[in-house]
């Protein structure tokens, strides 16, 4: 793909501190997550993808993995699970407010919990986590809405990994709590 | 709750996870004495830990399903017991005050199913809703959620899927054997009612606390050859299990019975683990899962007969073995004084090739192989009517009885080279060909459309049992004289020659004197009668119609009692009943006609009930209903009868070519249906409807009639020019209509040069004669008449 190239330029830019350089990795990152992601819930794709499957994929077609660090990588998947979020909420979102639109969702087997999410109160919740403590925000971004590994999270930042499951176990506890009994209705 | 106190509890609640569990609770109330608002978040976030639905990646998970509704038609859902890719399993119980009725609702998530595919999905469910049997959960009732995701209700079975239940209850060799028969007599079961499973895995396969075998979610997947091409995935594709799929289906759309016959195969190896011993339990499982369809067990019951023959120290069909193996097999048998030898463990397909090599060392070696010989002879007799019989009823299994069509027609072939001065042998095999020839293309019945086969085989047997002669042969040989009329009349259209033909067959027949009337001779009667009746609608006699039908009814009163008392004293009342609407249908004496077509169809459909999809009762009923829409379309308050008509011509064509995909008249007929349709249309002024249905009718003649030009479907072409010469009429296109007529002439004159023009045809002649002197001279047209 041709604009590789500009966009592994961009990733080195951007790891060494130029915001601008963010951005326009943001600009070019975006629609191609959300056309994957539409393209799976309109279920024209693999059936299995999951959410890090979908990302995994945007950061290959994007970049030329092969010059760029595992770290670099792990940042870009990090930047690329918020914009997945987005992308799903908004989603979730258009979704409510026209119910009666017939959805072609797509079948996910690997969760199997007993409770389905209502993204739009996950959303208002992570809204008040991250004023509690960002980091548990970021962190449900990278590993609920980015399939991120813990090794993955643990190399963008900076946080063994013990750590970051602990963290996780935190973050899933308070949400699922937060969930169960909103504050805000 | 301010963020100070919410922080507090994070910091506080990660901090217990260092904690060992055990002192966890301690840690905790020490960690909060005296802010009781802090232990009661501590105690909220614990108990929120173990029921976190979060999962690594999950996100998206989250837009698949839409929460379960409260209730389904009468059935409040209780809980949810399954999940799966295709939906989830609630249980549902019945709040209407009948407490025992416990169901399973399983709920297909929205969007899965493709328009095209919830369609199909809803009609399927009628048919699954007839699947009654014991070792089948069955199907209650479905539906559409207000969510738009289909449902299905269906027994609820308290039971644990097939592998669990094994390795809970170690049941033995024997039980498992039992188990499995089970499950393939169910799945048989279904292939015969036209539904196959798609998906059989240990899964699907429930065992309850009793014992007994339940196979849910049959035929639920759907296939895609319902679905254009280009569409979204399948319900099929997604449906696949790893390791159970057969291999086809990853690349093809059609789906057969042979599919099942791989996964029961995989089945096989989980339940019953071949050991190192097992060379021929090993044979069954390969075969079964042969990567080429065509090289699988033919039907499910070849593969369970196989399994019981295998269990019960029987030759296995599966071991492609030489001489020895099935000698050992014999001797082995006899030595511990066996049942006498069955042939239906020996008479499988694959079976036949090894036999027949067999069969000409018998000719050599004497006495022992003369039990081999008469094995052998079963064989034939098992191929030719049995199993094509089975076969017949069984959808999507075209290519294995051409296969074995061609099997058998080498088989007979050899026996009538061996047969030499044996009459009894040379009976046998002219009786196979007759059979044979029946199958393979013998028109007004369902056949495997090979006319020039079913030709050659009806002479061979004709010129074997006139060599025989006498009362012996006399009944086969009316038999074969009749399936000869039937070709020439249908497939050549030369009416003079069946009438020949048939005239030579009633003179055998009243050769027998009445004392010596078999079972047989009546049987041969009734044939003889339907293919006189099948040839007068052909030459277009109505008046002879109308006497044959009551002679065929009249005709029942002479059978042996078991005779009369069978389905087919009913079924010749219902098609006696079809032949005199036909003939009301003819004289244009339409109200009268109608009635005798409803009469035949409540029988048609009453024969049906009790064997569901016999073919020969479905093709009587789809051509039944198909003039009974001509019939009744035109007549004031039949509405609902013609809408009735042609949904059950529609319905019983789709099934029959679920069975038979390679029958031409059955492939025509659609083209009859749509004929009809377009005179419909044209009847009500919606000519340009008209005119695009019977340009498609046109095509599909002209493709029926193909590159050889087949004077079944020129006769047909003439009436469908002649028809959209009418349409283009009432529409006052006087060009088309000018065109079609003279197209249809050019037809006509093409079939009298080959002396192949069916008087159904012929007597287009002088009308079209006639408008196209009009279309010359700028003359006014007269509409023609159309019958048939």
């Amino acid at each position: 793909m041709e604009h590789r190239p500009e966009t592994n330029a961009l990733l080195l830019r951007w790891q060494t501190g130029e915001t601008g350089a963010r951005d326009r990795l943001i600009h070019r990152l975006y629609p191609e997550l959300a056309q994957i992601a539409a393209a799976r819930l309109r279920k024209e794709r693999d059936s299995s993808l999951s959410t890090g499957d979908i990302i995994n994929e945007t950061v290959l077609r994007l970049v030329q993995m092969e010059r760029v660090s595992l770290s670099d990588r792990a940042h870009f998947v990090a930047l690329a699970s918020r914009m997945m979020r987005h992308i799903l909420v908004d989603h979730a979102r258009s979704k409510g407010s026209a119910k009666r639109q017939h959805q072609k969702v797509e079948l996910v087997t690997q969760i199997d919990g007993g409770q389905r999410l209502d993204l739009n109160r996950l959303e208002s919740a992570l809204i008040r986590l991250k004023a509690l403590d960002e980091g548990l925000m970021e962190l449900v971004e990278m590993r609920y809405f980015g399939g991120m590994t813990t090794g993955d999270i643990a190399g963008v930042t900076g946080m063994s990994e013990p750590t970051v499951k602990r963290r996780w176990q935190v973050a899933r506890a308070w949400l699922t709590d937060a969930l169960a009994n909103p504050i805000d209705q | 709750m301010s963020d100070d106190l919410e922080r507090t509890v994070l910091a506080l609640f990660e901090a217990s996870l260092e904690v060992p569990e055990a002192d966890r609770d301690a840690w905790i109330a020490q960690a909060t004495q005296g802010r009781p608002d802090l232990a009661a978040r501590l105690q909220a976030m614990r108990a929120a830990d173990r029921l976190s639905a979060l999962e690594t990646g999950g996100a998206i998970g989250t837009l698949d399903e839409e929460l379960p509704p409260e209730r389904i038609g009468a059935y409040r859902i209780v809980e949810r017991i399954g999940r799966g890719g295709m939906g989830s399993v609630y249980r549902g119980e019945r709040d209407t005050g009948d407490f025992g009725h416990v169901v399973a609702i399983k709920i297909i998530k929205p969007g899965l199913l493709s328009e095209v595919l919830v369609e199909r999905f809803q009609r399927e469910r009628q048919t699954l809703a007839g699947l009654t049997h014991p070792n089948i959960a069955q199907l209650y009732d479905g539906g559409e959620t207000e969510g738009g995701s289909p449902y299905i209700v269906m027994e609820h079975v308290d039971g644990l899927p097939l592998l669990d239940w094994v390795a809970e209850h170690r049941p033995s060799r024997a039980q498992r054997v039992r188990l499995y028969c089970d499950i393939c007599a169910a799945v048989a079961f279904a292939h015969r009612a036209l539904v196959i499973h798609r998906d059989l895995t240990p899964s699907n396969v429930l065992v309850t606390q009793g014992g007994v075998v339940k196979l849910i979610d049959f035929g639920i997947a759907r296939p895609l050859d319902a679905a254009p091409a280009g569409d979204a995935p399948s319900i099929g594709s997604l449906s696949l299990t790893p390791g159970y799929a057969a291999p086809e289906r990853l690349t093809s759309n059609a789906v057969t019975t042979a599919a099942d016959v791989y996964s029961l195969g995989k089945l096989l190896e989980k339940l019953l683990p071949p050991g190192p011993g097992d060379r021929e339990l090993v044979a069954i499982v390969a075969r079964a899962t042969a990567s080429d369809p065509l090289a699988r067990y033919a039907t499910v019951d070849a593969l369970a007969d196989d399994v019981a023959a295998w269990n019960g120290g029987f030759p296995v069909s599966a071991v492609a073995g030489g001489k020895r193996y099935r000698f050992g097999k014999f001797l082995g048998r006899h030595r511990l004084g066996a049942a006498a030898v069955t042939a239906a463990t020996l008479l499988l397909v694959g079976a036949l090739a090894l036999t027949l090599a067999a069969y000409t060392r018998a000719q050599t070696a004497q006495r022992a192989e003369a039990a081999r010989f008469e094995e052998l002879r079963s064989l034939a007799r098992y191929m030719v009517f049995d199993l094509n019989g089975r076969l017949g009823r069984v959808v999507g299994n075209t290519a294995a009885r051409v296969s074995l069509a061609g099997r058998a027609q080498r088989y007979l072939s050899a026996l009538a080279a061996k047969a030499g001065a044996d009459d009894a042998l040379k009976l046998e095999a002219a009786q196979g060909f007759v059979a044979l020839a029946n199958a393979q293309g013998v028109p007004a019945q369902p056949n495997l459309g090979d006319l020039a086969q079913a030709r050659a085989n009806i002479a061979s047997a004709v010129g074997m049992l006139r060599a025989i002669g006498g009362p012996v042969a006399a009944t086969d040989l009316v038999q074969a004289l009749t399936a000869r009329a039937m070709i020439e009349a249908h497939g050549d259209s030369r009416t003079d020659a069946a009438t020949a033909t048939l005239a030579e067959a009633e003179k055998v027949l009243a050769g027998i004197a009445p004392a010596d009337r078999s079972q047989g001779w009546h049987d041969a009667r009734r044939k003889l009668r339907r293919a006189q009746l099948e040839l007068a609608t052909l030459q277009n006699r109505p008046d002879r119609l109308a006497q044959l039908a009551s002679r065929l009814e009249s005709d029942i009163a002479e059978w042996p009692s078991a005779m009369r008392a069978s389905r087919l004293a009913e079924l010749d009342r219902a098609y006696a009943a079809h032949y005199r609407g036909l003939r009301g249908y003819l004289v244009d004496a339409l109200d009268e006609g109608v009635v005798h077509l409803l009469d035949a169809e409540a029988r048609f459909a009453r024969l049906e009930a009790a064997v569901p999809n016999d073919p020969v009762v479905l093709y009587a009923r789809m051509y039944n209903a198909y003039i009974g829409y001509g019939t009744a379309t035109g007549l004031a308050g039949r509405e609902s009868e013609t809408k009735r008509f042609i949904a059950i011509a529609h319905d019983a064509n789709e099934r029959l070519l679920k069975i038979e995909a390679n029958d031409i008249s059955l492939r025509s007929f659609g083209a009859n249906v749509r004929q009809i349709e377009s005179q419909n249309a044209s009847t009500h002024g919606r000519h340009a409807e008209a005119i695009a249905l019977q340009t498609q009718v046109l095509a599909l003649f002209e493709a029926a009639a193909g590159p050889t030009r087949r004077a079944a479907a020129l006769n047909r072409l003439v009436a469908a020019e002649v028809t959209m010469g009418n349409i283009a009429r009432a529409a006052g296109d006087r060009a088309l209509a000018c065109e079609s007529y003279r197209r249809g002439q050019a037809v006509m004159r093409e079939l009298e040069g080959r002396r192949e023009l069916l008087d159904q045809a012929k007597r287009f002649q002088p009308g079209l004669k006639a408008n196209i002197e009009g279309c010359a001279g700028d003359m006014p047209l007269a509409k023609m008449a159309i019958f048939g």
